[in-house]
């Protein structure tokens, strides 16, 4: 934790506008996007034959616990815990601990690697009646309902860019891409949402 | 404004209380709601509407749908003019704006119809002769060339940006339907009963297909009635997602299919932020093609005239948009489908002068016909029309068995070849087409993917089979895609049993003259020219339709293949499936560039990287500069300052005093486990088991062929943890490479990588005051003590805890490196410069970086080329003799090896001033005649600032060992530049490398 005057800046902080545009329908937006900032993003990969114990480790450790299913997401108010590969997770929350140190304590260099990427996202959340549209939009993936599911998180490639969907409920997404894309792709979600009119909300 | 003289009073489906003004070639029309742009025009009969490609023959509209080859237009004006749209499928709005295209100032007095005159000498392929003549490659080839091409061909697009915005979307579904006819809506209902995800496709603004023009009833109501209900019966299921106004027009591998939807192209503009098309890639576990089928035409003399239309049209006409387009009409077929032509243009109003049918036999609908009084002529042919611009007058009809003809007046032809299944999606996927020797068409023959045809498009036109089959088709579907079927109880139909169709391809001549007989419409290709493309052994489909252009207009055929394919299976004496039929390719219909290119226009092209102090450099008036899609600061010019005074004042501000970069560009992996060492051992050239913790050590990765592959500093930050870089070029190469060996090659070492490329910004601070500026910075001691060369640390910098220092250098000055999580990278950036002001710090770009590196002679991407190996570049002392390594067996093969090989030397011009050209050959007499042997090239060239003048590096042969202080030779053909140069050292500033100790 850095010294509290100095605030963390998104990689969105030139660009980001809060409010509604597009064509709203009946003064509605049919989807709404707001960053999620400034988040702690912990990488855990485990040694193959540590699963069973990373997973215990991490769930004592951080309050989450991780699932080896594929393409899944467990989470709660507070955390997440995102399937990324075999025996590899993104641990994620909102900053308000050094979620590092944390996991390190108990998670030991002989259990997993622990890396963090907590500066290496840029996270929106898509939420409301059109957020699987605009999804749609960037991705073949198959974005109905009942097909990408709560609880299920899948990377792939997003407007051209590589993207970690993770879906929250039946209508929210949140969408990690690099830092380094962070502009282009607000740009291209919110041209995206235009049709559907959207509100920019304030940062979560 | 013109009335519409051929409106009828009531019916079709056109809403009378609504009219829609519009213009067509600057004169202004009335329509109504739900009218096409042709249904319009034929209301205010509006004949002419276009000129023929070649021989500009006047031409009106010849269909109701996608396969309309002449009613072609520019619709709209000024930027979002369109060319080459069909008539038949514009949506009428008011204030529509379309002129017809192909022709003079005046479609009616167009100069280039004396083309027609000439036509004996514009057979097909006479622009192919025209290659061969004794004119060939002349001027005046050159010059007459111009007037062909100018003469030929459609419309033109407007030159100027489209001002609307295109989108794509993908779906996926278990059944896909295309065509919501009453085979496709049955097909949909069926497949849908069980909770499977069906998606529909339907061209037109609402479904319905031939129910919609046709007069059917279907259990006991209109066939429109039943449409409607089946229809919003879809819409309330949240399974069912119906695309209005969209087009299949590819089918692709893997079930894939490519559609267009026309998202506001029936709108003046488009609405708010809507796309005007929208390209769908869908992805079906199933598809169904209910696509339908195309009504082919009479090949006789003339058929081409304004008022000689296919018969299905002239019905769709009169029953769909109220609209007569003519007064007296004479209808010819050889099926019985065109009857219902001649009984709907009776009953409203027109005078149908005579049915003539090719067949001998007696029709279904003849005595319908008879007591409403028509007459029919049976066994006899039209053989030639007469007319002009303002269309079609008389016709010319003979018996076919000999004997009598006679002529008979008329405004109007109906037509009617019968009906070809529209096989082109289910061509596309794979699937071969057979003849049907029994019903005389094309139909599917075997499935390549998982797809069916049924109704019209399976060869099966009446009402009762295109329901049944289209519920069986939808149930399988369901079944095959793992849903339970229930096949829909299909409704009862009014219809009646037609008798056999009997094609006739080619009308005979008239007793006098051989007027042409268009088969391909839209590109003016006749009966003449398939038999001339026959005599000159273009016999092949494929050649003929190559030769003659037969069916590559942009209605791609749909009108013509057949009977030209039929004709051709004529002339050679063989039988039609013996001739062939040639291959469908997408799209079915012209698809838009825009639609294609989708959103990614403009400054959505591609997605652009920035850095995290990307604002900051934009703030200090940087030039960026493309490094893959990166974009990086290339210079920071003062006022005045051109590219070059720029970089030669930030490298001399920075070997001056102290410069800083942002490196953040180069690649950053994290690797963690016990045998990390192990693995740098086994990818790197080089040692690293040795490398104490806290240093940091260059490092040179070979390919598995032992060549160079990518080079960068990696340190040692604890026993088991590592930091690579690599060169941006191949941060994700490297990454992917590094996975493929620890997951496929050496699964048992214990090591993770990470790219931490995202998470780390880079500010690289050289210069002799850049300990001063650094240590200002960060908490630890950076004397040369505490922290030499290669030293590698965690720190905290500006007060940000977490950072990393590197003591490593590109520019051969006392350098170093920091590394800060992202989101403070601007603040600690500013932290430097504030820090180094008084020291002059400059911001440099990828300019005077390069420039540095080369005065230093490092190795980077223009050396680093694939085919350099590590020897070559001098780094051949790195390779280790003691262990193994990837590229190492290889490495040594001879060809990679001795004094022959191309290697590694700097130059300086023997003037002293003049500039080298990186890419310039390298050869060793000035005067030498060609063939000149190259023995080498420039790669990178620079301006070196401390000894005043340019510099440059290179490959040549036997290195510094052959050429040291000798004059080779410069060599840039391209510009005719031959500069002597000296071959020298690759090192150019601080040989010794003192400032880097420093």
């Amino acid at each position: 934790m850095a010294d509290p005057a100095v605030k963390r800046r998104s990689a969105l902080f030139e660009i980001y506008r809060t409010g509604e545009f597009g064509d709203l329908v009946k003064g509605k937006a049919g989807v709404s996007i707001c960053e999620r900032h400034a988040l702690s993003i912990i990488q855990v990969a485990a040694w193959k034959d540590q699963t069973d114990a990373v997973i215990a480790t991490i769930e004592v450790a951080a309050g989450i616990k991780p699932s080896a299913e594929p393409c899944s997401a467990i989470s709660s108010e507070d955390i997440s815990a995102i399937w990324l590969g075999p025996a590899r997770w993104l641990i994620v929350e909102k900053e308000t601990r050094d979620l590092h140190a944390v996991i390190g304590a108990d998670v030991t260099a002989d259990m997993a690697a622990i890396t963090d990427q907590s500066h290496s996202r840029c996270v929106l959340r898509l939420s409301g009646p059109q957020s699987r549209n605009v999804l749609r939009k960037g991705t073949t993936l198959d974005m109905d309902p009942g097909h990408f599911a709560p609880g299920d998180a899948r990377t792939t490639s997003l407007f051209h860019m590589n993207a970690l969907i993770h879906c929250l409920d039946e209508e929210t997404f949140d969408i990690y891409v690099a830092r380094s894309f962070g502009q282009s792709f607000y740009e291209v979600i919110i041209h995206a949402a235009a049709e559907y009119g959207y509100q920019v909300a304030d940062r979560i | 404004m013109a009335t519409q003289s051929n409106r009828l009073p009531g019916g079709g489906e056109i809403d009378r209380g609504k009219p829609l003004t519009f213009r067509f070639d600057d004169k202004t029309y009335t329509g109504f709601q739900g009218d096409t742009l042709a249904s319009a025009l034929l209301a205010n009969n509006v004949k002419l509407v276009g000129r023929s490609f070649k021989y500009h023959r006047p031409r009106g509209v010849f269909s109701a749908g996608p396969e309309e080859p002449n009613a072609l237009v520019h619709l709209r004006s000024g930027d979002r003019q369109e060319p080459n749209t069909r008539a038949t499928m514009i949506e009428l709005y008011d204030g529509l704006i379309a002129e017809s295209q192909n022709r003079g100032k005046s479609l009616r007095n167009d100069p280039q119809r004396i083309n027609n005159l000439f036509k004996a000498f514009l057979p097909a392929g006479f622009y192919y002769k025209t290659f061969m003549g004794p004119f060939r490659n002349t001027r005046l080839w050159m010059f007459i060339e111009g007037f062909i091409r100018k003469s030929a061909g459609m419309g033109a697009a407007s030159g100027l940006p489209d001002p609307d915005h295109y989108d794509q979307m993908s779906r996926h579904c278990e059944i896909l339907v295309i065509g919501g006819g009453p085979a496709g809506l049955m097909a949909a209902k069926s497949a849908a009963a069980n909770g499977a995800r069906v998606i529909l496709v339907d061209d037109r603004a609402d479904p319905g297909g031939q129910l919609r023009y046709e007069q059917y009833e279907i259990d006991g109501k209109k066939g429109l009635d039943w449409i409607n209900e089946t229809v919003a019966g879809l819409e309330a299921m949240d399974n069912v997602f119906i695309l209005r106004r969209t087009t299949a027009f590819g089918y692709y591998d893997h079930n894939f299919i490519g559609c267009v939807e026309r998202v506001c192209d029936h709108l003046p503009e488009p609405e708010g932020n809507k796309p005007r098309q929208r390209v769908w890639n869908l992805q079906a576990g199933h598809v169904v093609l209910a696509t339908g089928s195309h009504e082919q035409p009479m090949v006789f003399g003339n058929n081409d005239l304004p008022g000689i239309m296919l018969a299905g049209a002239v019905r769709t006409y009169v029953n769909q948009y109220g609209v007569v387009p003519g007064k007296r009409a004479v209808v010819f077929t050889s099926c019985d489908d065109a009857y219902r032509t001649a009984i709907a243009l009776h009953d409203a109003g027109t005078t149908v002068v005579a049915l003539v049918d090719t067949r001998k036999l007696d029709s279904s609908y003849a005595q319908q016909l008879l007591d409403r009084k028509i007459r029919i002529i049976n066994d006899s042919a039209i053989v030639s029309a007469q007319g002009n611009a303002d269309g079609v007058t008389s016709v010319e009809v003979h018996s076919l068995s000999g004997g009598g003809a006679q002529r008979l007046d008329c405004d109007l032809v109906a037509m009617s070849n019968g009906w070809a299944p529209a096989l082109h999606l289910f061509s596309q996927s794979g699937g071969k087409t057979a003849w049907d020797a029994d019903r005389n068409i094309f139909v599917p023959g075997d499935s390549k993917q998982a797809e069916c045809s049924v109704g019209a498009a399976n060869g099966n036109f009446s009402l009762k089979t295109c329901l049944e089959e289209g519920s069986a088709a939808g149930a399988m579907a369901a079944s095959s895609t793992g849903f339970n079927t229930a096949v829909q109880a299909v409704p009862a139909v009014s219809e009646i049993h037609e008798s056999a169709y009997e094609p006739l391809w080619e009308c005979p001549d008239p007793a006098k003259g051989h007027p042409k007989k268009f088969v391909d419409h839209q590109d003016d290709v006749a009966v003449s020219d398939i038999q001339l493309a026959y005599r000159e052994g273009y016999i092949s489909v494929e050649h003929l339709k190559r030769y003659t252009t037969l069916g590559m207009g942009t209605d791609q055929g749909k009108t013509s293949n057949v009977p030209g394919l039929a004709i051709m299976a004529e002339a050679r004496g063989c039988s039609i499936p013996e001739a062939g039929h040639t291959t469908f390719r997408p799209p079915y219909t012209p698809v838009s560039m825009g639609a294609l290119g989708g959103a990614e226009t403009g400054e959505h092209y591609m997605p652009i990287r920035r850095t995290a102090i990307d604002s900051w450099h934009e703030e200090q008036g940087c030039k960026w500069i493309d490094a893959g899609i990166w974009r990086r600061p290339r210079y920071y010019p003062q006022s005045g300052e051109t590219i070059r005074d720029a970089f030669i004042r930030e490298t001399g501000m920075t070997r001056g005093s102290v410069g800083m970069c942002d490196v953040t560009t180069l690649g950053k992996i994290d690797l963690q486990g016990p045998d990390t060492a192990e693995f740098l051992e086994r990818i790197y050239i080089n040692h690293w088991m040795k490398l104490p913790v806290g240093k940091a050590r260059y490092g040179m990765m070979l390919r598995e062929d032992g060549i160079a592959y990518d080079d960068g500093v990696t340190s040692r930050m604890s026993e088991n943890h590592f930091v690579m870089t690599t060169t941006t070029a191949n941060a994700v190469k490297v990454m992917a490479n590094l996975e493929f060996y620890l997951q496929v090659i050496w699964p048992e070492l214990r090591v993770q990588v990470t790219s931490v490329t995202e998470q780390w910004s880079a500010i690289a601070v050289a210069g002799p005051n850049s300990r001063k500026v650094i240590q200002k910075i960060v908490d630890i001691d950076v004397s040369n003590e505490a922290f030499p060369f290669m030293g590698a640390s965690g720190c905290v910098a500006a007060g940000i805890p977490g950072c990393r220092l590197f003591r490593i250098s590109f520019s051969g000055e006392l350098a170093f490196e920091i590394n800060v999580p992202c989101d403070y990278a601007r603040y600690v950036c500013e932290k430097i410069y504030e820090a180094g002001r008084e020291f002059d710090i400059v911001p440099y770009g990828t300019e005077t970086l390069g420039n540095m590196r080369i005065e230093k002679g490092h190795v980077a991407g223009p050396e680093l080329d694939g085919r350099t190996t590590a020897d070559d570049l001098g780094l051949g002392m790195m390779m280790s003799k003691k262990k193994e390594f990837v590229g190492k067996r290889l490495a040594y093969r001879d060809s990679m090896t001795g004094e022959n090989r191309k290697k590694f030397v700097g130059f300086v011009p023997a003037d002293g001033k003049t500039p080298l050209k990186a890419g310039a050959q390298i050869v060793v007499n000035e005067n030498a005649a060609p063939p000149v042997e190259m023995i080498g090239h420039v790669t990178s060239t620079g301006y070196c600032v401390e000894h005043d003048h340019p510099i440059g590096l290179g490959l040549i042969r036997g290195g510094l060992d052959a050429w040291k202080d000798r004059v080779v030779y410069m060599s840039y053909p391209l510009r005719n530049i031959i500069v002597p140069m000296k071959v020298v050292s690759p090192v150019f500033v601080d040989p010794e490398g003192e400032r880097l100790h420093g």
